[in-house]
């Protein structure tokens, strides 16, 4: 299916500004234009104000049974007003898909430079070729590099084509009219693309001004581009454009029903595939028993910093990681982890007068706490208790068992679609209807 | 170490060690001038959507060689500050990019060193690096009246917001943090499209949509297109020296082959261990001594609570709040200061946090079963360099034959004075933002120094170009080089500085 895409030209545009991005659109877009009044072939109006301009428009497109509506600058404050009407039930803008707004002036005032404008203002008011001088200077102010040659000719002609009166009345109104109470919030899908080197409508001004109103917006920056995007970067444009009508087609990301059964949101289209096998892995992992003594001191060590936690699977997989490749750095005062751990139960059971795990609850306690009391930099029975308590409590909590009972479903932000979902919105008290609480289960 | 001997290949003009924030910018700045250059990187490529959302399983971005952590306030390495892959470090970062403070760059009057430059060089550069990364901020910076962000900030996660209420009760400043984060999909002019951030909090294990700038989908793009090799899994050993004492060839490992690749210039870009690392374990470039002396961290202290609301802390992006109020308070007893930043982090790096800073026992186990309701901040401050804080080579060596380096490194009077003044700040802020539970957790963050920038070559490794003041064609540049810590996070500052070096080599041609 051929997409049309109806473009609204910004200042000083006309309907041909269109004609790069409809080239490198390919097939599947067809790009066209409306001349707004005053510009182009389209004669000025009496009212030049931005609710004729949208009149102007409702009237060509009646009629279209499936567009999508473009308005670059000052054409995407008159493309929101006319979704406005649609949104409000206009029945001949019923075929209305979605807004693309390329630097687009938003309804607030536009945040224009005052000095810029007042220069603007007074062109067009002298001898021929100082108008083709200021039509050329707008072209390349409005660039971040120079346009290719074809292009510039043609926006300049199509600057020096604009009714003068047309040019003042944006200029001395039309940009300040303030649209934000009557614009609201729009429901339409709409796809918002800022130049990085914008002056007044980069992408600050994009999301102060613009993006309020449209909370299905997508967001785009083009790098190292201005003003003119349809003309500096037609054919990324193009494909920015392809993609995003294309998205649409995408199914909905389906969420468990139950809240509290944590390994369906694993096992769900939020988690990768790459992170389910790892969270799956460590759940059924099953790492050889440790050496009997060395199980027991470290069980004990276990019970005095992690209290009421099953210790054996932990002591397990730590005593296995500290065989392993460690993570990067140790204590100078100790060996190699495998060596520091064999030597550390040894010394805390001799401590302990024997076997730490021989000790009731209370003098394991305080024996444990004057150790750890000592100064790691300094001690080595402080060092490797510091050690394994931190490998314990990491591994308690990289638990996907453990996550559930905290609640914590941070690997469910997206799993292997094009687009990851995220989180949104984020702040204080946020929670997602999907989300389970503290307290689920893994099971 | 015996290993085979693999084919010699073809000579270049350039040779980068290390593709993070001091070897990529420079990279892609020879090679768009057409210098043939090649980058040796100790670790693979990544494609971003291999990245797994899990704590433990992103180990393989962090450099995990064992280093040996010594001095009175030992420091951790691996996952807190030192990466693999193409890419280095950045592919772990937290992206958080203020700028240095121009009284940061003059520290000899407070008892530091100089850099020997002012901000008013660095100002450009870092305009440059913020537009090709892409950098999110304020539209306005409180604490610099002339500084943009093109970017809009980054949404406010649950910490960053209640750290502005505590802000706002004592009459803190506080803005969104410069993020080096897209906040709208970027489209550069060839197509190659990053998203935007979608809030998953997982900078630091890898970004899955390019959201976070990291040297691989930004500078080392620019290279590769120009002409640029990157050779990756490639562990450099030696530098050999030819006649006149200048470097004709890198010595590096490749799966367990051995290679030479010979070079008109050598610009090592390894991160301020693994560099002087280097230059230790061939005894080059280092008639000043200064080689591994000047190491510099920053104090890292947290704060942390429980809020009665869920706070989510995972969610967001991770450090969205910061303020430069303190970069020099009032009532400082010390040299230099400290930026102060929201945190939110995951499960593991709590854990182990906590348990590191000393909480046990059923307060620990009650504290993780409240994860969703704890939220932290932290601060990011000067340490001056000391001369018993120093990186040298220990007695044992690692996989690839080189000895492991032993990094000694203690807080004296003025760490302990900034770290003092810190905490009692950050309490009465999480106080006035209804923190419970309120524990403060020690860390240190970064590696700085050990091949200082400066002047003169009888107190300094390098000039202030980024030149060995010894061997005229070898180079450094990462945070090595920094003569001060910067109360900034250094990632950005080691970009711009690889432009500024790039560009001197290529004005000296």
């Amino acid at each position: 299916m051929t997409e049309n895409l109806i473009g609204l030209h910004g200042l000083g545009g006309d309907s041909t500004a269109w004609a790069s991005l409809d080239r490198d659109a390919g097939g599947g877009l067809h790009v066209e234009g409306i001349d707004l009044p005053g510009f182009g072939s389209a004669a000025p109006l009496g009212r030049r104000d931005v609710a004729a301009m949208r009149d102007h428009v409702i009237d060509a497109l009646s009629g279209r049974a499936r567009f999508w509506l473009m308005g670059q600058s000052m054409g995407a404050k008159i493309a929101l007003a006319v979704a406005r009407a649609a949104q409000d039930g206009d029945a001949r803008l019923a075929g209305l898909q979605g807004l693309v707004l390329l630097a687009g002036s938003p309804p607030a005032p536009e945040p224009i430079d005052a000095q810029a404008r007042e220069d603007m203002l007074g062109w067009f008011r002298g001898h021929p070729d100082d108008s083709r001088a200021q039509a050329e200077q707008f072209v390349d102010a409005n660039s971040a590099g120079p346009l290719p040659e074809a292009e510039r000719a043609a926006a300049v002609a199509a600057v020096l084509r604009s009714h003068p009166e047309a040019w003042w009345a944006w200029l001395a109104a039309g940009l300040e009219e303030d649209w934000r109470e009557r614009i609201g919030r729009l429901d339409v899908p709409a796809l918002v693309v800022a130049g990085d080197e914008d002056g007044a409508l980069g992408p600050q001004a994009q999301a102060e001004h613009m993006l309020p109103h449209l909370p299905n917006a997508r967001f785009v920056v083009l790098r190292g581009a201005a003003h003119l995007l349809h003309l500096e970067r037609s054919a990324v444009l193009a494909q920015v454009i392809g993609a995003w009508m294309a998205e649409f087609e995408a199914a909905p990301i389906a969420m468990p029903a139950d809240r509290r059964d944590f390994r369906a949101l694993i096992d769900g289209v939020r988690v990768s595939a790459g992170t389910r096998a790892v969270l799956q892995a460590r759940v059924q992992a099953e790492p050889p028993p440790a050496p009997e003594a060395m199980a027991a001191c470290l069980e004990a060590v276990a019970g005095w910093c992690l209290p009421g936690v099953a210790a054996e699977g932990l002591v397990r997989a730590a005593v296995a990681a500290c065989e392993g490749g460690g993570d990067g750095w140790r204590f100078a005062i100790l060996p190699p982890d495998a060596q520091a751990w064999r030597e550390g139960v040894a010394a805390l059971d001799r401590r302990a007068g024997g076997a730490l795990a021989g000790l009731d609850a209370r003098a394991r306690d305080r024996l444990l706490d004057e150790i750890a009391s000592g100064d790691v930099a300094v001690s080595r029975e402080a060092a490797f208790v510091a050690d394994v308590q931190a490998a314990l409590a990491r591994l308690h909590v990289a638990r996907p068992q453990q996550m559930a009972e905290m609640g914590y479903d941070g690997p469910a932000y997206g799993g292997d679609t094009p687009r990851l979902p995220g989180f949104a919105p984020v702040g204080i008290g946020v929670v997602e209807p999907w989300e389970p609480p503290a307290g689920s289960v893994w099971r | 170490m015996s290993a085979a001997i693999g084919a010699t290949p073809e000579a270049v003009d350039v040779v980068v060690i290390g593709t993070g924030a001091g070897g990529a910018p420079l990279l892609a700045e020879l090679a768009r001038a057409g210098v043939r250059v090649v980058a040796l990187e100790a670790g693979r490529a990544w494609d971003p959507r291999d990245f797994v959302a899990d704590e433990l399983a992103a180990d393989p971005i962090y450099w995990l060689s064992e280093r040996l952590s010594g001095g009175a306030t030992p420091e951790a390495f691996g996952g807190n500050n030192s990466g693999i892959g193409v890419g280095g470090s950045t592919l772990h970062w937290g992206a958080f990019t203020p700028r240095a403070d121009a009284r940061d760059l003059r520290m000899a009057a407070e008892g530091g060193e100089d850099w020997p430059f002012g901000l008013d060089e660095l100002t450009p550069l870092y305009e440059t690096v913020e537009a090709v990364i892409g950098v999110s901020g304020p539209r306005e910076y409180p604490w610099d009246a002339d500084r943009r962000y093109r970017l809009p900030p980054v949404a406010l996660n649950a910490p960053a917001q209640v750290m502005q209420r505590g802000c706002d009760a004592l009459g803190i400043r506080h803005a969104t943090s410069p993020a080096a984060v897209l906040t709208a999909d970027r489209v550069e002019p060839d197509g190659f499209t990053r998203q935007a951030c979608i809030s998953c909090g997982h900078c630091h294990q890898g970004c899955r949509n390019d959201a976070k700038a990291s040297t691989a989908n930004t500078w080392l793009r620019i290279a590769t297109a120009h002409g640029a090799e990157i050779r990756d899994g490639c562990m450099v050993i030696d530098l050999v020296r030819d006649s006149s004492g200048r470097i004709s060839d890198v010595v590096y490992l490749r799966d367990g082959v051995r290679y030479r690749q010979a070079c008109g210039q050598v610009f090592v870009c390894a991160g301020a261990v693994e560099t002087p690392r280097l230059l230790l374990h061939t005894g080059l470039a280092n008639s000043s001594g200064q080689v591994g002396r000047n190491y510099m961290a920053h104090v890292a202290t947290q704060v942390w609570g429980i809020f009665d609301d869920e706070m989510r802390m995972n969610k967001g992006y991770p450090s969205a709040l910061i303020t430069e109020d303190f970069v020099r308070p009032d009532d400082a007893d010390f040299a230099g200061g400290y930026l102060i930043q929201s945190l939110g982090v995951l499960p593991v790096t709590w854990a182990n946090m906590l348990s590191r800073g000393g909480v046990r026992g059923a307060a620990l186990v009650d504290l993780l079963s409240r994860y969703n309701h704890a939220a932290g901040i932290g601060i990011n401050g000067e340490t001056l360099p000391h001369d018993d804080n120093v990186l040298v080579l220990s007695d044992e060596t690692d996989e690839s034959g080189m000895a492991r380096p032993l990094i000694r490194f203690s807080y004296h009077d003025n760490e302990r004075a900034l770290d003092a003044h810190a905490t009692k700040v950050m309490r009465a802020i999480w106080q006035q933002a209804g923190a419970s539970d309120i524990q403060v957790l020690p860390r240190v963050a970064h590696t700085i120094g050990t091949c200082r920038m400066g002047r003169s070559g009888d107190r300094n490794v390098v000039d202030p170009a980024g030149r060995s003041f010894d061997i005229d064609n070898l180079w450094i540049c990462d945070n090595s080089v920094f003569p001060s810590a910067l109360a900034a996070n250094p990632a950005l500052t080691i970009m711009a500085l690889s432009l500024r070096t790039a560009r001197a080599f290529l004005a000296a041609r």
